[in-house]
Parts: C-alpha cells; structure tokens; sequence
C-alpha cells in the first residue's frame, strides 16, 4: 500500500481514536499502593450484554467494514493477503 | 489491511477476552497491527495523531515483508528474531513464548535468560486477562507466583504485581505476606523520587493488617494466616 494508502486508512480509523487522549486502564494501575480499591457493585451478565450490544451498534463501526469477529478477520487476512488493524475497545465501562 | 474491533465486553461466554491483556495492553484505547495469524506486529496504547499511525501501518508492512515473511519461509534467523520481538514488548502469549523457548534452537545464553526473564510478566498478564471474573481468586494465583519467586521484571510491571499480592495478603489477612511484598517494593522504589510517600502509605497498611490481624487472633485463638504461614 502507498503512502496515500495508508493516510487514507488512519484517517478512515481516526475518529475511534480520541485523537490526543491517554489510555483509561484496564487493569490495576502500576503504583495504586496508597489503598485497596474500594468495592462497586458489579453489573449482571445481562447488563453487559446490553453494553456489548450498545457498543457494537455504534454507527461510526457502520462507517468502514470493520469485523467484531477475530477468526473472521484472521480468515480474510489469509484470503487477502492482508494485516489486520486491531482497535481495543471496552463496552464494560466508559 | 482487515479492520477489526476487539471488545472487552466481560460477558463471559464472549472469546478470545483476554486478547488485550496478551498483547501486553494495560489500557484503552489501545491499538495493533497483527499478522494474519493474529500475531502481534506493533502496537500503540492512547491516543493517536495521523501522522503517528501512518507511521506506525508503515512500520509494520516492511516489519511484515523483512521480518515475518521470511520467518514464515523457514528463515531460523527471521524466527528468532520475531519471537524475541514479541518477548520483548511482552505481546505474545505465555504458552507461545514457553513453546518457543522449547523450539527456537538458535537462542543463545543470554536470549535465552531474557525470555526466561520475561515469563513471569506473561503469566501475570494471562492471570489480569481474566481477573474481573474473580478478582481475588487471581490475586490469590499472583501471591502464589510471588511465594515461588516468580516476580514480574521491570519496575512498572513488577509495582503492578506487587500491589496485587498486598491486596491479597489483606485480604487473607496474612502479616508475613504483605511485609515480604512490601520488603520488594522498597528495593523497587529506592530511586523514585516518590517512593518514599508510596511506602509510607503502605506501611500505613501494614499497620491497620497488624491490628487487623491481632484481632482474628483473638477472635480465633490464634490461627490466623501469618501464624499459619510462619510455622
């Protein structure tokens, strides 16, 4: 792919991206040595389906063929070709 | 280039969930550049500028072409070089990285000691992977990892780790835990400007777990876990 290739791709990708945001972490952040976390209720099964669900219809997903299904876009990479653009997102949180 | 979105959705019959942990992501978002084997190639966690990510699909084509093509072809050098790569960043799976160690003949001593090294780092990651179903019980595992001497390297993972063993010598109540947790981070923190107010705050801790702990000993005749664990 040319240059042209590329920038047109990042820019199709871009608006997921929350152009100069820093990352919200996942996991337990390195230094949270002052106190244990505190306890939140934790939202039901169904509730995150409904999050994940939400999420995915989102329309900006609808604005370029992206695949929520890894063994999918593993298949056409083979068929294609092609790397894969892998954007991590969460529904669990905001 | 195939467009994917990996959710972490937390729904536990969803797959592949512990994907981001095993790419040695931490955060959101977070964005790679895999192989059409899924295998990591390079990566960015926060936000990204046009100019950065052109930059980083760019790197990651010739990567593919000069690197992985070749090792895919059967070049031993290509090979190593891929799975030390991977090692490296820490986006490789903890199964893949121990398979290799078996498989790749031309490491050598001391490459071989750096993904040794690295082990650890892994085995906490595909622990975190799947911690919100049962945060405890993965600290549990990860104090577990710490008692064998099986300790994350590198100051950032290894504070991530540690943090989670002392919530879990808290939890358990367990004195001698947690002061051989926080023994570690004082040798972690001995040059960080910040160290001292962080293990001033655990020491804190580490008084309220000794209170704690004097009281289930009253409470139970004296079985609690540091006791346990001492005899």
């Amino acid at each position: 792919m040319n240059n042209y290739g590329w920038k047109t791709l990042a820019l199709a990708v871009l608006p997921w991206l929350a152009v100069g945001a820093s990352a919200q972490q996942d996991t337990v952040p390195a230094m949270k040595l002052v106190a244990a976390p505190a306890q939140t209720q934790e939202p039901t099964q169904q509730e995150l389906v409904a999050k994940r669900d939400e999420k995915m219809g989102l329309e900006v997903f609808k604005q370029a063929p992206w695949t929520f299904d890894f063994d999918q876009a593993r298949a056409d990479a083979k068929q294609q070709g092609k790397l894969i653009f892998t954007y991590f997102s969460r529904s669990y949180a905001h | 280039m195939v467009l994917f979105t990996h959710v972490t959705t937390h729904v536990k019959t969803d797959p592949y969930q512990t994907m981001l942990s095993e790419m040695g992501f931490t955060g959101f978002p977070s964005v790679a550049i895999l192989d059409a084997e899924g295998r990591f190639v390079e990566g960015h966690v926060g936000g990204a500028k046009l100019d950065g990510l052109v930059s980083m699909l760019e790197k990651a084509q010739t990567y593919a072409k000069d690197v992985i093509a070749k090792a895919d072809a059967g070049d031993k050098e290509a090979q190593k070089r891929f799975f030390l790569d991977r090692v490296e960043r820490g986006s490789i799976r903890l199964a893949d990285a121990v398979k290799g160690l078996e498989q790749i003949a031309n490491l050598t001593k001391e490459e071989r000691s750096k993904v040794e090294a690295k082990l650890p780092t892994l085995e906490m990651n595909l622990i975190n992977g799947t911690a919100w179903q049962d945060r405890p019980a993965a600290n549990a595992k990860l104090a577990a990892m710490f008692k064998a001497g099986r300790i994350p390297a590198g100051e950032l993972d290894a504070n991530r780790f540690l943090s989670l063993v002392l919530m879990d010598a808290e939890a358990k109540k367990d004195v001698q835990l947690f002061e051989a947790a926080l023994a570690k981070i004082k040798v972690l923190s001995a040059g960080n400007p910040r160290g001292k107010q962080q293990i001033d705050a655990v020491e804190k801790r580490l008084e309220k777990l000794k209170e704690a702990a004097k009281g289930a000993d009253g409470q139970s005749g004296g079985g609690t876990a540091a006791k346990r664990e001492t005899k």
